[in-house]
């Protein structure tokens, strides 16, 4: 393995990373104030419909991105009212919005862009364009690793800082976890442990359209049935993994992008491994990383999945 | 028998507000609704063949629904029964593949067992998980699903692809090990009858026996039922692995049923399953019903899409919805009861009602 073969395989690890980096950065914080949301993985997938089809029809990729968080913010917030107002479970609301998505990205698609058994002139949708930052990029293997990728990829780092300062220097962040430890006393210091929670589940839920919309219009410039494969639920590990903080999102989204850029490393490398045992690789390493973290759980939310009920 | 009466209005309601809106949804986006949802009544009840058919595909709904239903009475979210029904069909796919010298009866028997033994398995892991180290079962089985799923994937490509099809998939199971139709000449096969037997058994022991009812204490409050003596760990444990074996189960029965493996065995069963225990109020009786309902829209949503050209991933919109509108109407049912109880106070009566209900 050379130089350009590790060059590679560090910046498809970053590329393979921002999509969970988006989403577990929004489920950090709706995480925070008490609220588990399977339903991440139907989000990202409905997100990548809506960005695909904004971008396709629209005709330019910001106008994708907008439609996806727009789309991703109505469907969450089906989320947010069931389970925050009236109190329902949340794994399952989560399981039915996965569904929901599931079914209703396909039947769009079909109904959009399947006509007469073909798929309409041409499939591909305007793309993120990578963005080399001017002599940052010139740096031997640092450069394409870090500094030649689409803006996406830049706002999710930067949105790693943001978020850290908010979490750890301001009153919001002092709110947010106050709701998802303690909504009582929350309560009780006056602050509107719903509201929080109402509009922490909505930025993730923006979040979550931005990580979607990654996977169609900036990873690919096309959409497929079922293209999350699983993103979702590994970004909702790479919290865990991450233990509730943006920085630890950061390295856990790290972690797995380097494991599903293993794939192409092996592909490179010609080791002949049969491909589905290669894709095993990234949910084998979820189930390892939970398991490695529950010895020490410190960071999880105490009224995680709790629905608060004013007394 | 009242009460019984009225549990039966929640999903009653929840099926027609998802009727209402996957028919609105069905004409915002252009289609003739009749025809849709004639086709899917046509598919399902026109002859013997159909209805037939219909038990059919059925069938591992129904084993997937009680998996899930007894999961959600210990408080346990299988997200993975999908997981564990491919590896209960991979399971009895090796048995039917290689053990072809046994006399039928035997062969179908081992097959069963070994897909059920496929998906206790499956299911243990993540039981175990949790109950000894704390990690979610939610992730775990998400995870355990897309394993097997590329498992599935690496032996139909590989060790036992049947090379003369196109499609990957696998060698076809011995002859004597296809499962016996139940009305000779129907597609219904004896699996369904052993589901619905099961599910007689599982309301028995979920409901008259003491291994039952220690799994649902625990799924009603984990500390009181640890007080009150149940070994919590162990009903973790358990409960996870008789709702893998009854995925494992039915998946082994699809297997025998169409006779050969190939990754698209289930189109996502294991997630239909989560809206058949919630329909049925993970009821094991009310499983039977819940699951042909929605072996019917499957087998009437292929249909859909050949005569009236709407997308068989219709029923999953339908499916999503239905979960949300029963899920509300049980919030709904709830802080009506906690009216009635204001008025009336009568807190315990009603509380220990909500109890025996849940």
């Amino acid at each position: 393995m050379d130089a350009l073969q590790i060059t590679n395989f560090l910046a498809s690890s970053v590329r393979m990373a921002a999509p969970l980096l988006l989403a577990s950065l929004g489920l950090v914080i709706s995480e925070r104030a008490g609220l588990i949301n399977i339903g991440v993985e139907g989000i990202m997938l409905m997100s990548a419909f809506a960005a695909y089809a904004g971008s396709k029809i629209a005709g330019g990729y910001w106008y994708g991105l907008m439609v996806a968080m727009l789309v991703s913010i109505v469907i969450i917030s089906i989320f947010a009212i069931t389970t925050i107002k009236y109190k329902a479970q949340q794994v399952i609301i989560g399981a039915a919005l996965n569904m929901f998505c599931a079914g209703l990205s396909s039947f769009l698609y079909r109904l959009l862009f399947y006509n007469t058994g073909r798929f309409d002139d041409g499939i591909a949708a305007a793309s993120f364009p990578r963005v080399a930052i001017p002599g940052l990029s010139q740096i031997p293997i640092l450069g394409p690793t870090l500094f030649n990728h689409n803006v996406l990829v830049y706002f999710s780092y930067i949105m790693v800082i943001v978020l850290w300062v908010v979490m750890n220097k301001t009153s919001v962040g002092l709110k947010i976890i106050a709701a998802g430890e303690h909504p009582k006393a929350a309560d009780s210091l006056g602050i509107n442990v719903l509201k929080v929670r109402y509009l922490a589940t909505i930025f993730s839920g923006i979040m979550m359209g931005m990580a979607g919309a990654y996977l169609s219009i900036a990873q690919a410039s096309s959409f497929g049935e079922d293209m999350t494969a699983g993103r979702g639920f590994i970004a909702m590990a790479v919290v865990i993994l991450g233990k509730w903080s943006p920085i630890g999102s950061m390295l856990g989204a790290l972690f797995f992008g380097a494991a599903t850029a293993l794939q192409l490393l092996f592909q490179i490398t010609g080791i002949e491994i049969p491909r589905n045992i290669i894709m095993m690789i990234p949910y084998i390493a979820t189930v390892v990383a939970v398991l490695a973290v529950s010895q020490n759980k410190v960071g999880a939310p105490r009224a995680l999945g709790v629905p608060y009920e004013k007394s | 028998m009242k009460e019984k009466l009225i549990s039966l209005i929640r999903p009653l309601i929840a099926i027609v507000i998802s009727l209402i809106l996957g028919a609105l949804i069905l004409f915002i986006a252009g289609y003739d609704v009749a025809d849709a949802f004639g086709a899917i009544w046509n598919a399902s009840f026109r002859n013997l063949r159909t209805i037939t058919t219909t038990f059919n595909k059925s069938s591992p709904l129904l084993f997937v629904g009680l998996a899930v239903a007894i999961s959600f009475r210990g408080n346990v979210f299988n997200i993975g029964a999908e997981g564990q029904l491919l590896m209960g069909a991979v399971f009895a796919t090796l048995v039917g593949l290689y053990f072809t010298a046994l006399p039928g009866f035997l062969l179908i028997f081992l097959m069963l067992l070994a897909g059920t033994i496929g998906g206790a398995l499956w299911a243990f892991i993540p039981g175990y998980l949790k109950a000894k180290y704390d990690v979610s079962e939610v992730i775990t089985t998400i995870m355990f699903n897309y394993i097997a799923l590329n498992f599935i994937g690496y032996l139909v490509r590989g060790p036992i692809r049947d090379t003369t099809q196109a499609e990957p998939q696998s060698f076809s199971i011995a002859r004597q090990g296809f499962l016996p139709e139940m009305i000779p000449g129907t597609p219904l096969h004896f699996g369904y009858l052993l589901g619905v037997v099961l599910a007689v058994v599982l309301f028995y022991m979920l409901f008259k026996t003491y291994v039952g009812y220690e799994v649902r204490a625990v799924g009603l409050n984990k500390d009181a039922a640890k007080v009150a003596g149940v070994n919590v760990r162990k009903t973790i444990v358990g409960t996870m692995l008789i709702s893998g074996a009854l995925a494992g189960l039915g998946g082994a029965i699809e297997l025998a049923n169409i006779h050969y493996l190939l990754e698209g065995i289930s189109p996502g069963y294991g997630f239909t399953g989560i809206a058949v225990a919630i329909l049925a109020n993970s009821n094991p009786i009310g499983v039977v019903f819940s699951s042909f309902l929605f072996g019917f829209l499957n087998a009437g949503a292929t249909s859909m899409q050949r005569s009236a050209g709407v997308s068989a991933s219709f029923v999953q919109i339908f499916q999503g919805i239905m979960i949300i509108a029963i899920a509300l109407a049980t919030v709904a049912k709830k802080s009506l009861t906690k009216k009635i109880e204001k008025k009336l106070d009568v807190k315990p009566h009603v509380q220990v009602i909500e109890e025996v209900k849940q």
